[in-house]
């Protein structure tokens, strides 16, 4: 597979040709091969080598068509990673496809490494920045935040630390260029890249953790704006038997439909629909709870057309299904309504 | 550190944890600020810890001529970098020597005796960073001329690290601006202090072993002609100040003037300029509402493309890079504010 390299900023890269199916030896944080399958070809610049972490800089080059990379390793995957250049689409484990666009960045967990990124042929290529850590390395910060070490306790799942990635700083991309630009060598580049490393996480943490889902483009609010967002949130709540459609509401309170629905999660952290189906889910599981209807009763009451799409919609938030969750219920409470 | 302070005019200054209620707004937070104020002045250390590092940043305003003296009995391996004024500094061990701002130092006390030469109404400050032994044992294998200075060290022998002046250049200043703007408290505030003072210490060694050619020596009467000319180009950085009308105002040839610069800062007047230019824009964006139209004009730029250009090139992102990650962070703390009523 050609090698093409294009980015003139790195210095001491080593180019190696990518294996096809290597060997098993792919074990971090001592990683020097990736495996790739697909039509476009990868390139790895430099691999930072340290007992606690390894730094990585990707670029990924497309050909005509859409393809996909895998990574796959035996050992835990703990990876933060930041997209540099374009737009990354992933699927971690059994997750749905997701996606991070530049300047975005994310935690990410997984028992194994078993990570796909996605390319659409639109994008010509992307850029990301990695550091895999150690779980011993990130077992010193363990103690500073209780969410990232229960996080990284769940050694089974794969998982993203924030449900949305979170953006860069102005200060943390500097410490990024300050790592992809150094010119150290030996000893004093693994000092440097340490101490570097350590404070970017540190920032990350504080933004994945501290700030989450902050999206990338939030969109300027006024306060006539947040007026009319709490008044659609009302109007919602109050017409959940007869639900808008996203069109309706926009209209009903004058604002458009991008900036509603936009705004709406900026503003109350959750979709319109998200908190639509909250509230039809908890009405649904008191009809389950206080009465004696069906679950096909209880289904048209939710404003649900066809059982199985509620039952469905139901196991999906509450995890049980309606007469699961129901049978559960009375037996913990020695059946008291009768 | 525990140091002691005596001035040979105001007498012994008691250092106080408590701060006088004139120094209050001057703390940065989340330091240990120890001070003291006086018809003399006043005198601000403000500390802070980072896993065996300590850092202490330190200002100092005398009314009055004066001359000051430090005193600690503790051995101090400690890297200094001047901010702002020259340090006329004599120390029993070191001797005596000049740092002008952006000076920096590393040296070896075995115990802090030293006396500064104050003039009336100016501001220092100056950061010291306290290392230990041992994070420059790590370093020895990279910057072989350690190891004598290592050797002195373990002796008690006072050492002075590196012969030429040396001035600390853009990523140094960053650093310290981040460890004094570090906003994070507790356990993770003095891992990353400790993170960035490790930093700081590899730079500077970097810079004061690399063979940078000298720029030159200045006394301290051009050195305060120097900073006259700084404080003028500051003062208005919309408007274009001719070098000669700089000359003028402050009673040097242009030549000496440039050069002067150069031996200060390491640049000229000009890059000097654009340099604070840049540094007062992006701390325009990220903490004002101040559109970039406006910043650009009040950084001397009459058009706002030009300015975008010049700032990417400077910092490697956008004007509206800064400005965005600082409205998304604007945003959740008036929105907050906003929903107090509701609750």
């Amino acid at each position: 597979m050609p090698i093409h390299s294009t980015t003139p900023t790195l210095r001491g890269a080593i180019l190696r040709p990518l294996l096809p199916e290597p060997s098993g030896t792919t074990a971090f944080p001592d990683v020097r091969e990736l495996q790739s399958s697909g039509c476009f070809s990868s390139l790895l610049f430099y691999d930072d080598q340290c007992p606690d972490f390894c730094i990585r800089l990707s670029n990924y080059f497309l050909g005509a068509d859409a393809g996909w990379f895998e990574k796959s390793s035996g050992d835990r995957l703990l990876v933060l990673q930041f997209v540099l250049h374009d737009c990354l689409y992933y699927k971690l484990g059994d997750h749905e496809r997701r996606s991070m666009s530049e300047g975005q960045f994310n935690f990410f967990g997984a028992p194994s490494i078993s990570k796909i990124n996605w390319f659409d042929a639109a994008n010509s290529h992307a850029d990301t920045l990695d550091i895999h850590f150690s779980p011993a390395h990130l077992k010193q910060l363990a103690d500073d935040y209780p969410e990232f070490t229960r996080w990284i306790a769940k050694r089974e799942s794969s998982s993203e630390l924030s449900a949305t990635p979170a953006s860069v700083t102005p200060i943390m991309l500097r410490m990024l260029h300050a790592i992809i630009d150094c010119s150290y060598t030996g000893e004093l580049r693994r000092t440097y890249m340490q101490s570097k490393t350590a404070a970017l996480l540190l920032l990350a943490l504080e933004q994945l953790i501290h700030h989450p889902s902050r999206e990338s483009t939030t969109i300027p609010l006024r306060k006539y704006d947040l007026e009319k967002l709490y008044e659609a949130r009302e109007f919602l709540l109050h017409n959940i038997e007869n639900p808008p459609t996203l069109k309706q509401l926009a209209h009903k309170i004058g604002m458009n439909e991008f900036k509603l629905k936009k705004g709406y999660k900026q503003v109350f952290g959750t979709t319109i629909f998200g908190d639509f189906n909250k509230v039809r889910m908890e009405e649904a599981k008191n009809y389950l709870l206080g009465t004696d209807k069906s679950i096909a009763d209880i289904s048209m009451l939710a404003g649900y057309d066809d059982p199985p799409n509620f039952i469905r919609a139901f196991k999906h938030y509450f995890g049980l299904a309606p007469n699961q969750f129901r049978k559960q219920y009375l037996t913990a409470n020695g059946n008291m309504r009768s | 550190m525990n140091i002691r302070i005596e001035a040979a005019q105001a007498g012994e200054i008691a250092l106080s944890p408590v701060l006088p209620s004139s120094l209050q707004p001057l703390q940065i937070p989340d330091t240990i600020g120890y001070g003291a104020a006086g018809p003399y002045g006043h005198v601000l250390m403000q500390q802070m810890e980072g896993e065996g590092i300590t850092a202490i940043y330190h200002s100092l305003y005398f009314t009055q001529g004066d001359q000051v003296i430090y005193r600690s009995d503790e051995p101090a391996i400690r890297l200094q970098i001047i901010l702002r004024n020259s340090y006329h500094y004599e120390s029993m061990h070191l001797g005596k020597g000049i740092l002008h701002e952006r000076g920096i130092s590393l040296n070896y006390v075995p115990l802090v005796n030293a006396s500064l030469k104050i003039r009336p109404g100016e501001t220092y400050s100056h950061f010291s960073v306290y290392y230990q032994k041992e994070h420059l044992l790590t370093l020895q294998s990279s910057f072989p001329t350690l190891i004598p200075f290592l050797a002195k060290i373990c002796v008690e022998q006072p050492a002075l690290f590196g012969e030429n002046y040396t001035i600390a250049d853009a990523a140094i200043l960053s650093v310290v601006d981040n460890i004094l703007g570090c906003t994070y408290s507790g356990h993770v505030r003095e891992l990353y202090i400790h993170y960035l003072c490790t930093e700081l210490l590899l730079l500077s060694l970097v810079r004061m072993t690399s063979n940078t050619p000298s720029s030159g020596t200045i006394g301290e009467e051009d050195a305060y002609r120097i900073y006259k000319a700084k404080e003028l180009l500051l003062q208005d950085m919309g408007s274009s100040i001719s070098l000669s009308s700089l000359a003028e105002e402050t009673g040097l040839s242009i030549y000496k003037l440039n050069h002067g610069f150069k031996a200060i800062y390491g640049i000229g007047a000009a890059e000097f300029l654009h340099e604070s230019r840049m540094k007062m824009a992006h701390q325009a964006l990220s903490e004002t509402d101040t559109t970039i139209g406006i910043v650009a004009r009040a950084s001397g730029y009459s058009h706002p493309h030009a300015f975008a250009l010049a700032f990417k090139k400077y910092f490697g992102y956008t004007p509206a890079f800064v400005q965005r990650s600082s409205r998304a962070a604007f945003f959740i703390s008036s929105f907050i504010v906003f929903l107090i009523p509701f609750s």
